[in-house]
């Protein structure tokens, strides 16, 4: 656990509650989000993993809903937010006909004139994006383009990251190649929170959460395997493993990662 | 962000300039082998190697009849694909059958004189019923005959009566040749007269059909510019406080312009070439930009509605399929004389017959342009567009 967390940073998160139309997909989650953690949200397809993290990245709007950080709140403070939080879509939100360079350019929150130096940062460095920085994105494989996808993430030099499906669509070694680059991102003290139905991208996790009936539920440890499996599905009543109970049950979720143990 | 957005889709509409460039030189090669192929289908064979009408007349050696027939044979529409033959009856009724003649104009005996006195025989004329372009023609000559011949008549009776009135009545039979004769040779010499100094010269129309026909088909290489972004591209762009809704905006203006820049270009180049093409004056006033722009307008609304209804490659498909289809039912690709004239009616309404309309006005050097209509169905494009993208956006959420 690094030094953030041992400090209680985090961001309360409150009253998120979301339907598409008549599909009650969040109720009311009442959650805090430690920072420099590493968390993923698991799931069933359909749960609202997407949408609670679409949520947490402004990409989403939810009426009355309210995230505090240090006394701020991001769902009004907009340029905090983005500077803090930065997301990645499952698919790449690339122009196609432009230059990685021009892509990169487009996402950065200063002038042109200081990409270059952006470009230096030691997350963005990690990522190799320099060997073709001046192709059209359309000319890349899957694997180059997530790259891309995730500098133009980090190069505003985000404390968040938020990933949905990382590794969705990528082959063996594109997968390995960017788990292993979220592990080391993660290692930087930085909070990376992600969804995933790979059981590998849970190897960099520290902190797992599980969306289930519109309930959000922590877990105290990573689980792996069949028992992982069996809670997502319903095999085993979800209450006698995770610790916390749903917001909406009157419970407050436990605020901090180092609570819940 | 705005202005990333907009400097970046303007250089995303110059990347496709080069595809643009190279599709517009394509599409001109196609078009011109399409067009090519579609003259030889349309003027058949025997058509296009001239048709044939007999002309079966009772009087012997009747040099009015000559003179009438040198009349149709030398107008306009009728030289283009029709020869007269004067034969017999029998001999124009077999060429009629094998097909040697497209029709055969039976002149009954005393036709002139009957004109002369007012007895008017009717001229038959018989089709072979193998050639609508033929019944076309042969239309129109019949038409112009009559009104010729009336005028003719009316000439005749009227020096006839001034004979009676002037009691000269008894000089009346000696003079009717002159008469006829110097009345005929006025009728005839009067086209020289009357030039009509607006009049389109026929190919015009067909130089607007293509020059619109190659601007529709060149526009679909910016069919990449004009695509849909991912979704997560919108998304993304939403928490930097832009709504789909306004990149939407930006591509379209930037779009318009990019496209307007390139016509502007284009037609001031075709302009100042010495083109051999009679009667093409193109005039490049503010009126002539403003219809480029609205051209351009019109052209990068359409795309996008249609990007909005189909996929990719369906889009660029039916942007061709639709544009052919409008000038088509406005008459714009075959002669208006051979579509139905609901077909006609409801095709002048359509935006790209609108379009080729106003064409023909900048290419014969025209300073009004009708802009209103092509404005309205630009924005209405543009609004829709606008609309279905917001119905997909919140179907899919």
């Amino acid at each position: 656990m690094d030094a953030s967390t041992v400090n209680n940073e985090k961001i309360s998160v409150r009253n998120v509650d979301f339907s598409y139309r008549k599909h009650h997909v969040l109720d009311h989650l009442e959650f805090d989000l430690p920072l420099g953690e590493s968390i993923a949200v698991l799931g069933a397809n359909g749960s609202g993993k997407s949408t609670l993290l679409s949520i947490l990245s402004g990409v989403r709007r939810c009426h009355g809903a309210s995230m505090e950080y240090r006394g701020h709140d991001l769902t009004r403070d907009k340029k905090l937010r983005n500077r803090l939080i930065a997301y990645v879509p499952q698919t790449d939100p690339l122009l196609p006909e432009l230059s990685v360079w021009d892509n990169l350019l487009l996402w950065f929150h200063g002038p042109a004139s200081g990409l270059k130096e952006a470009l230096t940062l030691p997350s963005v460095e990690m990522l190799r994006i320099d060997e073709f920085i001046k192709k059209p994105v359309r000319a890349l494989s899957g694997g180059m383009r997530k790259r891309v996808s995730l500098a133009t993430a980090l190069i505003n030099d985000p404390q968040i990251l938020i990933m949905d499906e990382p590794a969705a669509a990528l082959d063996l070694c594109y997968k390995a190649e960017i788990r292993e680059f979220l592990s080391r991102f993660h290692q930087s003290g930085k909070t990376l929170i992600l969804t995933t139905h790979d059981e590998e991208d849970l190897s960099i996790i520290t902190l797992l959460y599980l969306l289930k009936d519109g309930h959000l539920y922590r877990s105290p440890r990573v689980l792996r395997g069949d028992e992982l499996v069996s809670v997502i599905r319903g095999d085993i009543d979800i209450s006698r493993i995770m610790t916390g109970a749903p917001a909406n049950a009157g419970d407050a979720f436990p605020t901090g990662g180092s609570d819940v143990s | 962000m705005f202005l990333k957005l907009l400097r970046l889709e303007l250089k995303k509409s110059l990347c496709c300039i080069p595809v643009l460039l190279a599709g517009t030189l394509l599409f001109g090669v196609l078009f011109s082998l399409v067009g090519l192929g579609l003259s030889r289908v349309i003027y058949s064979s025997e058509a296009i190697a001239r048709a044939s009408v007999a002309v079966v007349s009772k009087d012997e050696d009747n040099r009015y009849i000559d003179m009438a027939i040198d009349y149709v044979g030398g107008m306009e529409s009728a030289a283009l694909a029709l020869d007269f033959e004067i034969m017999e009856e029998e001999e124009a009724m077999n060429a009629l059958s094998r097909g040697r003649v497209i029709a055969v104009m039976l002149l009954p005996e005393h036709v002139v004189e009957g004109i002369l006195y007012g007895e008017n025989y009717p001229v038959r004329i018989l089709f072979s019923n193998e050639s609508a372009l033929a019944s076309v023609f042969l239309t129109e000559l019949t038409r112009s005959s009559m009104i010729m011949l009336s005028a003719a008549q009316a000439s005749t009776y009227t020096a006839a009566e001034l004979y009676y009135n002037s009691d000269r009545a008894s000089e009346l039979n000696a003079a009717y040749n002159d008469i006829d004769l110097m009345n005929f040779s006025y009728v005839l010499s009067r086209e020289r007269l009357f030039v009509d100094e607006d009049a389109l010269p026929p190919f015009m129309s067909f130089v607007a059909t293509g020059i619109l026909l190659l601007l529709c088909f060149s526009h679909i290489c910016y069919a990449p510019a004009l695509r849909r972004e991912d979704t997560s591209f919108y998304q993304l762009l939403f928490t930097r406080q832009v709504t789909p809704e306004l990149y939407l905006c930006v591509k379209y203006l930037v779009n318009t312009l990019c496209c307007f820049v390139l016509l502007f270009a284009a037609f001031r180049i075709a302009g100042s070439l010495d083109l051999p093409l009679d009667g093409l004056k193109i005039h490049m006033g503010g009126g002539a930009a403003l219809l480029l722009l609205l051209c351009a307008a019109l052209l990068t609304s359409f795309a996008l509605l249609l990007e909005q209804i189909f996929s990719d490659a369906g889009a660029v498909m039916m942007e061709i399929i639709f544009s052919i289809a409008m000038l088509f039912a406005g008459g714009a690709i075959l002669p208006a004389a051979f579509l139905p004239s609901g077909l006609l009616k409801v095709g002048r309404f359509l935006p790209y017959s609108l379009l080729h309309g106003e064409f023909l006005k900048l290419l014969t050097g025209s300073y009004e342009f009708s802009v209103l209509p092509l404005a309205l169905y630009s924005l209405g494009f543009f609004a829709a567009a606008a609309l279905l993208f917001r119905l997909r956006k919140e179907a899919r959420a």
